[in-house]
């Protein structure tokens, strides 16, 4: 009989969906009230928060700890949190799936329902990742293609986040999708936006979401970009960079064709061609 | 032995804490003494605990704590620390952990309410700044400090039944970032780890060494606007702050329920910029006078 508590992870590379599903989630999760505002965006705590690992560790700060020594005791968290679940929680999560050096993965299977990860193309990701780290593009496809890349990893200040390990963006993509004994589902943020409802219906149920194609319905009316984007210039939005202007952008697909020089094309295909072709983001002849 | 005094309390231990201030054998008498020693623990912790938790069990009169890779803990009876610590772990370590972990876990024995936060005195009462990790309470105690104002106590804020902070240790901690930004040469610092930027930085005269009335609570928060938000936070909207970042306890609820009535709750919502610390203080400066407070330095 499957478990009904634990932790199911949403997990993607940055700028691929993410806030946008979990909007759809929480308003799921409160269908009798209105649009949820963008300040009550919030399922569970992401894998990365201080405050949870602190909160776990109880009388130990993180802050005391290395990065290495907090990554060593992050997966007894992960699994201490799903086993004690009061019922099913979603987190936000960026790091690719790695592995301890006694191969022990940083994510457990223990606690966790399973992990729905979202992929987008690279193409376009590196224009909406650009942005939010407020760099140029090149300097966006370098990092994409770092295997070294991670956020929150200075040594000189402190984080409310931990350090994350992206790897390469490929690299991430492998990582979760080859997660052994993992139950993984894989949806495209170009299927969320062409086929919506079908696509969220899909989640949902993975998610244990019991919503009726209505609810679904109304969920994505509540999270349409324009709507999110209004309320992003009335009230601000709490993930928005502070370097950045705004954090819903455009969010359409295909822009690429309009924005990228043939130089960055051919950079991020030779990249990353192997698994693009994999998820239908070029021709498998290609 | 060594003797050493924090928390108001005697600390009589098997290790040496250059972190702490020294007393003499004629403090003792007649003082409340906790102990601290070197030895083995039990692996896998506390017969019959009434609360486990990832790293720690508990019982009426013990806690155990296992942070793998540094050190078993265990307190009992809220004056006896006994310390198993992973072979070959360097002293600094060893000692960061007794003076948090242990010290907090024993004050929560002595049915203390403690926060996480740094603490500043004005004139007869002091304020405490909380907030979630990174939201910069040891950078702005450090802040005032730079300013001529003096420190009851950093990370640990521990708050007795009459709503009077104990001063902790005499030194605020701070990465090597806002050290440099608050013009402290962390090359005169000690690391509180070898593997760690962040630095112990000496109190000397400025370390306030006996308990006051708390005032005021100042609730950190970063966020991604360059302006800084004061707000006044009212009636029992006092109460999640308070839970939030007090550690769990005997009679949380009850205490933080009891505090709420008795102090001012500000939220403080800022850039985390190290260069709009000044406003940030000046702010904070101005808003004493709501509260009935004096700015110490006018």
């Amino acid at each position: 009989m499957p478990s009904r508590n634990g932790i199911f992870w949403l997990a993607s590379y940055p700028k691929s969906g993410n806030t946008w599903l979990r909007i759809v989630i929480v308003n799921l999760l409160n269908p009798s009230k209105g649009p949820i505002d963008l300040s009550q965006i919030k399922t569970g705590d992401m894998a990365s928060s201080r405050t949870w690992i602190n909160n776990t560790l109880a009388f130990v700060d993180s802050g005391s700890l290395t990065h290495d020594e907090v990554d060593q005791l992050r997966p007894a968290v992960y699994r201490w949190q799903g086993e004690h679940a009061d019922g099913v929680s979603y987190h936000k999560i960026h790091d690719a799936y790695t592995y301890l050096n006694d191969k022990t993965p940083l994510i457990p299977v223990e606690g966790c329902l399973g992990a729905l990860y979202l992929i987008r193309n690279p193409l376009d990701l590196v224009i909406s990742f650009s942005y939010h780290l407020n760099c140029s593009i090149d300097e966006a496809i370098d990092k994409m293609g770092d295997k070294h890349f991670a956020f929150g990893q200075s040594k000189y200040r402190p984080y409310g986040q931990l350090r994350q390990h992206l790897l390469s963006w490929s690299e991430h993509v492998q990582s979760w999708t080859a997660a052994k004994d993992m139950n993984v589902m894989v949806i495209r943020y170009e299927d969320m936006k062409l086929k919506p409802l079908e696509t969220f219906t899909q989640a949902a149920d993975f998610l244990r979401l019991d919503a009726s194609e209505e609810a679904i319905a109304k969920a994505l009316d509540n999270a349409r970009i324009e709507k999110l984007q209004e309320q992003e210039t009335q009230f601000g939005f709490v993930d928005r960079p502070a370097n950045v202007e705004r954090f819903f952008r455009k969010g359409i697909v295909g822009e690429w064709r309009d924005v990228l020089t043939q130089a960055q094309i051919k950079k991020i295909v030779q990249r990353h061609g192997d698994v693009m072709k994999a998820y239908g983001y070029l021709p498998k002849s290609a | 032995m060594f003797r050493y005094r924090a928390y108001e309390l005697i600390v009589l231990s098997e290790l040496a804490f250059p972190e702490l201030i020294s007393c003499s054998e004629s403090d003792i008498v007649d003082s409340d003494c906790v102990t601290i020693q070197l030895g083995k623990l039990n692996p896998n912790g506390l017969d019959s605990p009434l609360l486990t938790g990832l790293l720690y069990q508990m019982t009426e009169t013990a806690l155990w704590l296992n942070v793998p890779g540094i050190a078993r803990f265990l307190v009992r009876d809220g004056n006896h620390v006994t310390v198993d610590p992973v072979p070959g772990l360097d002293e600094a370590s060893i000692r960061l952990f007794v003076l948090d972990a242990c010290m907090s876990m024993l004050l929560i024995k002595r049915r203390l309410l403690l926060f996480h936060g740094s603490v500043v005195q004005l004139g007869q009462h002091c304020v405490a700044f909380t907030g979630g990790p990174g939201s910069g309470k040891s950078t702005i105690a450090a802040a005032f400090l730079r300013r001529g104002y003096s420190v009851l106590s950093d990370a640990i804020c521990a708050v007795d039944e009459r709503w009077h902070v104990m001063p902790g240790y005499p030194q605020i901690r701070l990465w090597f970032d806002a050290a440099k930004r608050l013009g402290f040469d962390t090359r005169a610092l000690q690391q509180i780890r070898p593997e760690l930027f962040k630095f112990y930085v000496p109190l000397s005269s400025q370390f306030h060494a006996s308990r006051l009335p708390l005032k005021v609570v100042y609730v950190l928060e970063t966020h991604n606007r360059d302006e800084i938000a004061l707000t006044h936070v009212e009636g029992m909207g006092k109460l999640r702050p308070l839970l939030s970042n007090t550690y769990e306890g005997p009679k949380q609820l009850q205490r933080c329920t009891q505090l709420a009535s008795q102090v001012s709750v500000v939220n403080v919502a800022w850039p985390y910029h190290v260069h709009q610390l000044d406003k940030l203080v000046d702010l904070i400066e101005n808003d004493f006078a709501c509260h009935g407070l004096k700015n110490a330095i006018s």
